[in-house]
């Protein structure tokens, strides 16, 4: 516990916090907007 | 989930350009409503999970599919004035018109599917039915309207990944990877400074 409060500390920076939720708004907008299909969707 | 990786790519060319340098623009990216986007992903969800079978049987499940472009399209449209979400918007709304236009799913044909399924055929794909965990119908070329526009390209195997995508969705993967590279109004700035890395 005392390591994860020490990580967050030194990495969860505001910044830092900024720069991952806007990556990840931009991996749903992808994902949503795509259409894409992956192997593996029928039966096995 | 393969588009996702368009944020890597993005991420990783945004690293090489500007180094140290590209998280500090990332961090400086302003995008208006993103509560949206989530919502339609939300909304997609039930249609994600959905297994292979008849199209009646996911008739609520495109039903949300369809909404959430209306929260696609409005978060566009909050960001009109980001020529990349400009991009990104031409590319939703390119799957848009294929998936109107063949009655609420992307189509995709058995070639394609076989493609990236290796070992199976096309007996394994019945035209008609929503091929699952996906957001693809299944349809013969000469059955799809809007062809080009439908998952017409493929990633086969050995990708580690392999799957069938539009022109809509690579316009969509560009238009995420240049938003990662920051504003041109910004680069200018950059290239004009004395520290630029």
């Amino acid at each position: 516990m005392k390591t994860l409060n020490y990580l967050w500390n030194r990495y969860a920076t505001p910044t830092n916090q900024k720069i991952v939720y806007i990556l990840l708004i931009l991996a749903a907008l992808a994902v949503a907007g795509g259409a894409p299909g992956a192997s593996g969707g029928v039966g096995g | 989930m393969i588009l996702a990786l368009a944020v890597v790519v993005g991420l990783i060319a945004s690293l090489i350009r500007f180094r140290g340098g590209a998280l500090g623009r990332i961090a400086t990216i302003s995008l208006r409503g993103a509560w949206l986007v989530l919502l339609a992903l939300a909304l997609q969800l039930p249609l994600l999970r959905a297994p292979a079978g008849a199209r009646q049987q996911v008739a609520v499940q495109q039903a949300l599919f369809l909404a959430s472009h209306l929260l696609l399209l409005a978060f566009v449209a909050l960001n009109w004035r980001s020529a990349p979400v400009r991009l990104v918007g031409l590319g939703v709304a390119c799957n848009l018109a294929a998936i109107l236009a063949n009655g609420g799913l992307m189509p995709i044909s058995p070639e394609t599917l076989v493609q990236i399924n290796p070992g199976s055929s096309l007996a394994q794909f019945p035209i008609g039915a929503h091929y699952g965990f996906s957001k693809d119908v299944i349809l013969p070329r000469e059955g799809t309207a809007l062809w080009l526009l439908s998952d017409i390209l493929a990633l086969p195997p050995p990708f580690p990944w392999p799957a069938a995508f539009s022109l809509g969705d690579l316009i969509i993967a560009a238009g995420v990877v240049v938003l990662l590279q920051g504003s041109p109004a910004r680069r200018e700035v950059l290239a004009a400074g004395p520290e630029r890395a």
